[in-house]
């Protein structure tokens, strides 16, 4: 990938005070005795000297007045005193600039207070250019700051779902395990002894006794089995309790809803359920939230291989920006981690599509 | 062994290290001198002084072409100490050189051609500004041979406008003035201080050479990993 290239202010600033030496150089250049280079030379190490190591531009004060003294007895470096302005301008140390750009309007005159004007005017741009700058880096880094926050909290609570739901299936084989004890294993062991008891009397020859041993026999085992059954009525789950629960999410709604339910909701898996059940929640509170609708209308296709969830309103929506808000877009990332998605049309009406594939029990 | 004294070895440990220190200086000496003005193997000491302290950079400028800096940068050495200590022994390998012309000259052309002391220090500033020029110039090349290509080429050049291959009086006047921005330019103008025994004016090149030299090192002393 290549490297993305950008002008940041340190970048202006670098050519600004390039272009500004050598405009001073030009202007000065007949003049360009000894002294004045020599002049000319500390400015551009004190410049650098600036550039290279992070000083306070207090510390050019120093630099500055020394020049400015220096100039009292060489008048032709006199110009040179722009570059401190722009430094201290683009330093957004316009108090700084005060005393030296005073001095300035008074020794120079004609077009030559020009370059000091733009020096200032230049410095004061790149100094406000490098506070925005700082600033939008500073906000960008917060919304790096808590993008990461949220993602890291969708993680958790997906894994927590995960754990919940693994949890729940171990209760249910414990409450399987003990309905199979308490009551049909009390029942099939009393049978089993009968059993035993029936050979016992056979073998002694005692039909009558052995007569009384089976019918107990036949009565445990029809007790067992009476017991089994009501065993598994109890363990069955209710298969329409999602789709009635769906259902009540449409029909209490503060806007009536026109909604379809094609196919077994109980066949899609329970982490999938959940999902179907949280989308519909998020789609019908944006409506009350942001929409004014006439019409609401919801249509839930569910098979064996895809489930299918629209929601269309006529509303108007609100909001100025077109980006989702962020109960969307915590609901996109969880219909995506599950392989489905999730997409939003945006028209006359507001139409919300979620397809998520049936993978298998967990779907995760 | 510290860094100084490793700088110092493999400086010397370059093939042409030693003749350019020890006898090119004398080489020069063999140039006739041009009547009422120093001996041309003052200002032609500053080509070689030039070419010398490319060479001598060579080890630094090699360290960050092959890596090697980014192994010092995370050892406990600081980056101003490995180039101190790298300056320091260049420094000193020059400075040699200078007082090899120098004790040279002193026999050749006897103690009244010049006041050698003030010599001394201005080929030092010198010496100085051009090991801290090609620390500048070789910042700017991914390889030292490139490098070294266009170097051999602007140093010519530099040389040769500033008045150190041929007397500074036969440009024209408005090249003269031109050239005071080049830093070599100095040497001759500090030569010729020399020979009008102008303290001044000599004083005021030894200043300038030294500003040059801080500007390059701030410019070379760049940690470029």
């Amino acid at each position: 990938m290549g490297r993305r290239i950008s002008i940041e202010s340190k970048h202006l600033f670098r050519f600004v005070l390039g272009v500004l030496f050598f405009l001073v150089f030009f202007l000065r250049y007949r003049m360009m005795d000894p002294p004045l280079l020599l002049v000319f030379l500390l400015v551009v190490f004190s410049l650098m000297l600036r550039w290279r190591f992070s000083f306070s531009p207090a510390w050019m004060l120093i630099d500055a007045s020394l020049l400015t003294m220096l100039s009292l007895s060489l008048p032709e470096a006199t110009l040179l005193l722009s570059l401190y302005l722009f430094y201290f301008a683009s330093h957004r140390n316009l108090l700084f600039c005060i005393p030296f750009a005073v001095y300035l309007v008074v020794v120079l005159q004609g077009l030559e207070l020009l370059v000091p004007l733009f020096s200032l005017l230049l410095g004061t741009l790149v100094g406000v250019w490098e506070l925005e700058r700082m600033q939008l880096i500073k906000e960008a880094d917060e919304y790096r700051m808590r993008t990461h926050h949220l993602e890291a909290e969708t993680e958790h609570l997906l894994l927590d779902y995960a754990d919940a739901q693994y949890l729940s299936r171990l209760q249910e084989r414990e409450q399987i395990a003990q309905i199979l004890h308490d009551s049909l294993g009390h029942e099939l062991t009393a049978a089993h002894l009968s059993v035993k008891a029936l050979d016992m009397l056979l073998e002694r020859g005692d039909v009558e006794k052995a007569k009384v041993s089976q019918e107990k026999i036949e009565q445990r085992l029809s007790s067992a089995l009476a017991q089994l059954k009501l065993a598994v009525r109890q363990l069955e789950p209710d298969e329409k309790q999602v789709e009635r629960s769906i259902a009540r999410l449409f029909e209490e709604f503060v806007y009536p809803v026109q909604y379809t339910i094609r196919g077994d909701v109980a066949l899609v898996p329970p982490a999938l359920q959940q999902i179907l059940h949280s989308a519909i929640k998020e789609a019908l509170t944006n409506v009350a939230k942001h929409a004014n609708p006439t019409k609401v209308s919801a249509s839930l296709d569910c098979n064996s291989t895809l489930v299918q969830l629209t929601m269309e309103n006529d509303g108007i929506m609100g909001q100025k920006s077109s980006s989702t808000g962020n109960g969307l877009r915590y609901l996109r990332r969880r219909v995506e981690r599950l392989g489905g998605s999730m997409s939003i049309q945006k028209g006359e009406q507001f139409k919300l599509l979620i397809s998520i594939p049936v993978r298998g029990e967990m779907g995760l | 062994m510290s860094i100084f004294t490793f700088a110092l070895r493999e400086n010397l440990r370059q093939r042409l290290t030693l003749p350019l220190l020890l006898l090119f200086p004398l080489v020069l000496l063999l140039v006739p001198s041009m009547p009422g003005s120093l001996p041309m193997s003052f200002s032609l000491f500053g080509l070689l002084n030039f070419y010398s302290a490319f060479l001598l950079v060579r080890t630094v400028a090699e360290d960050r072409m092959r890596g090697v800096l980014v192994r010092i940068a995370s050892s406990p050495i600081s980056h101003a100490h490995y180039l101190t200590s790298h300056l320091a022994a260049g420094s000193l390998l020059l400075i040699t050189q200078s007082l090899v012309l120098i004790i040279a000259s002193l026999i050749v052309h006897g103690s009244n051609t010049t006041n050698y002391l003030l010599l001394f220090i201005l080929y030092c500033s010198y010496s100085v500004m051009t090991l801290s020029f090609s620390l500048a110039w070789n910042t700017m090349f991914r390889s030292y041979t490139t490098s070294f290509a266009l170097f051999s080429g602007v140093g010519s050049i530099l040389c040769l406008v500033s008045g150190l291959t041929f007397p500074l009086r036969f440009l024209p006047p408005a090249m003269q003035r031109m050239v005071r921005v080049l830093p070599t330019y100095w040497l001759a103008h500090g030569l010729e201080a020399l020979n009008e025994q102008a303290g001044a004016s000599l004083l005021l090149a030894v200043v300038i050479l030294l500003i040059f030299a801080g500007i390059f090192l701030l410019v070379g002393s760049r940690r470029r990993l």
